[in-house]
């Protein structure tokens, strides 16, 4: 049986913003695209309290008698701004409880139980705060030592602020308790965890302390998993925010640490592409190369001011760096026309963010997605550089070991790294003088990466030198650095090969 | 009653009748990273331990689950 939504509304930039100004929770990772891209969500996301209280208000606009007295929520996945969503209550066995399922694209985003009766939280610790309210304009970057015990308190917004922007809602519970409920979302983004945060779920209770301001108080670091428990008292609500301290931006080796481990004239002669080279893998490389002697032109689609820093650090330690733009969905000659000389090495990291949120185990969309970065644009781009350097481009397909180990949630990723290795065969059969190295990489530890789960993950600098040392070495460059000892990867090396007898090249 | 199951069918928000020991990540659509955090804690908390990175990075069915309960005394 189809459900019926009981309401749908459409996120958007205005929506964002005015909820950014209402909650007071301006963090980067709901109002900066560029910096949201470099984070394991990839995109702006909507805040989860944002989601909560306009799914509350659409069901108490319709259903007025289901005034909560505590409220759960979970915010399962990412909501990204632009992105539209739909309301979908349902009743649970317990007659005194109701579901509301907040849901994109078939995906199940937030789950809320609304408790029309439920006993009391105790907060005894956040009860006991007894701060002035913190209005900081910027997110706070805390360490995880300065997490565990810490307090504080945040102001309200004002309450016909809040009438006006959730007036069901207002009505049912009065206005200073949704304020109570949005100052959770300031809480988090702003104070603590703040700057590196991530806010997984609450559990309120609508009839506490009518304080003025929310006070909060840290009881538990899980640093395991980096998750943060907190307590929260005041406008009228108590309860406990579950919140993650998520890991920063990944920051790679530096130029000086790099050529500790590289041989100074190992890349010497060596005009490397490096697409995708302002960060991760791509940042690592150009690094290497540089600190080689070779001459790396890192690419960037658009974090040009994080190129940019690669290549100045690159500067900084005496080498050679530049940086162009260049988007892998669009045609490859016309943007390669700024490179002065043919490139002799090509590194191909371009990627798309890599783990999608997934309604179902196989998404369509989600693999032609990464078809157009893995497959397509590498196809293009090696047509284009294989036919401006004939005497035989060097190029290095990064697989990955998802390939042949099957990992939940990768399976369109694993498959269109599978169709990249095929067409490194085909090419190399068919583009005359190019050859390709192609490896499986394991997990390894960049922004696509970097997660609150227990997983392991390598080194981008350990897993590159050897790759490099190796693409050098064929390419009848004299060899160099300091290959890392001990490391096992499934790799597939296609080597020059001659062209059949029966084509003709020329 | 089956306390664990009842912790992972609470957690997953799942039917307790459609988890047995079998059930994995791989088998369980709800059953995510995200989850699985969560699935940590539910259980430290039900049965008052601490669990070790090593044994929960283990834990990947409810059967094996059991058994690092049952090893840690845990009355499952």
């Amino acid at each position: 049986m189809d459900r019926k939504p009981l309401a749908s509304k459409l996120f958007d930039d205005t929506v964002q913003r005015d909820f950014a100004k209402l909650s007071g929770d301006f963090n980067p990772l709901h109002m900066d695209p560029i910096y949201a891209r470099r984070t394991q969500m990839g995109k702006a996301l909507v805040h989860g309290v944002n989601t909560l209280l306009w799914g509350l208000d659409a069901v108490l606009s319709k259903r007025p008698e289901m005034v909560p007295v505590q409220v759960r929520a979970r915010f399962l996945k990412p909501l990204y701004v632009g992105e539209s969503a739909m309301i979908f209550l349902t009743a649970r066995p317990n007659p005194t409880e109701k579901l509301i399922e907040i849901e994109t694209s078939g995906t199940v985003i937030a789950e809320i139980v609304i408790h029309l009766e439920a006993g009391a939280l105790a907060t005894p610790v956040a009860d006991r705060v007894d701060t002035a309210p913190s209005a900081s304009p910027s997110p706070i970057e805390l360490t995880a030592e300065q997490m565990a015990g810490r307090t504080g308190a945040v102001p309200l917004a004002s309450v016909d602020a809040c009438a006006a922007a959730f007036p069901a809602l207002a009505v049912a519970i009065g206005p200073q308790r949704v304020g109570a409920l949005l100052a959770t979302t300031r809480v988090v983004g702003m104070e603590c965890p703040g700057l590196y945060s991530l806010y997984s779920g609450l559990a309120i209770t609508l009839n506490g302390q009518p304080k003025d301001t929310l006070r909060y108080a840290v009881t538990r670091y899980d640093h395991r998993f980096r998750a943060v428990r907190i307590e929260v008292s005041g406008g009228g609500v108590n309860g406990l925010l579950e919140t993650f301290f998520r890991l920063p931006p990944t920051a790679q080796p530096s130029i000086s640490e790099v050529m500790a481990r590289v041989d100074p004239r190992a890349y010497v002669g060596q005009r490397a592409l490096i697409v995708g080279g302002s960060r991760g893998l791509g940042e690592v490389t150009a690094k290497i190369i540089a600190a080689g002697g070779g001459h790396p032109i890192i690419t960037y689609a658009s974090g040009r001011a994080e190129a940019q820093a690669v290549a100045d650090d690159i500067h900084a330690g005496g080498g050679i760096c530049d940086i162009l733009h260049y988007d892998v969905r669009k045609a490859a000659k016309p943007q390669l026309k700024a490179l002065s000389k043919p490139a002799t090495h090509l590194y191909y990291f371009a990627t798309s963010q890599i783990f999608l949120r997934k309604s179902s185990l196989h998404e369509p969309r989600g693999l032609r997605e990464f078809i157009a970065f893995y497959v397509d644009g590498f196809a293009a781009l090696c047509e284009v550089m294989a036919a401006a350097y004939p005497k035989g481009l060097r190029v290095f397909y990064p697989s990955s070991v998802a390939v042949n180990q099957p990992v939940k949630g990768l399976g369109e990723y694993a498959m269109a790294k599978a169709a990249g290795e095929l067409l490194c065969d085909h090419l190399v059969s068919f583009l005359p003088g190019l050859s390709v190295v192609v490896k499986r990489l394991p997990r390894i530890l960049t922004d696509q990466t970097a997660t609150v789960a227990l997983a392991e993950a390598e080194a981008a600098l350990d897993i590159m030198l050897p790759i490099v040392a190796e693409m050098a070495a064929q390419a009848g460059v004299p060899a160099g650095g300091s290959p890392h000892k001990g490391m096992a990867l499934a790799s597939i090396s296609n080597e020059a090969r001659k062209p059949p007898s029966t084509s003709s090249r020329g | 009653m089956d306390v664990l199951l009842k912790v992972f069918a609470e957690v997953l928000n799942v039917d307790q009748a459609s988890l047995n020991d079998d059930s994995s990540p791989d088998n369980t659509i709800q059953w995510d990273s995200l989850k699985a955090m969560h699935l940590v804690v539910a259980i430290e908390e039900a049965f008052t331990i601490e669990l070790s990175t090593a044994e929960i990075m283990s834990m990947r069915t409810i059967g094996t689950a059991r058994a690092v309960l049952r090893k840690k005394g845990a009355a499952v």
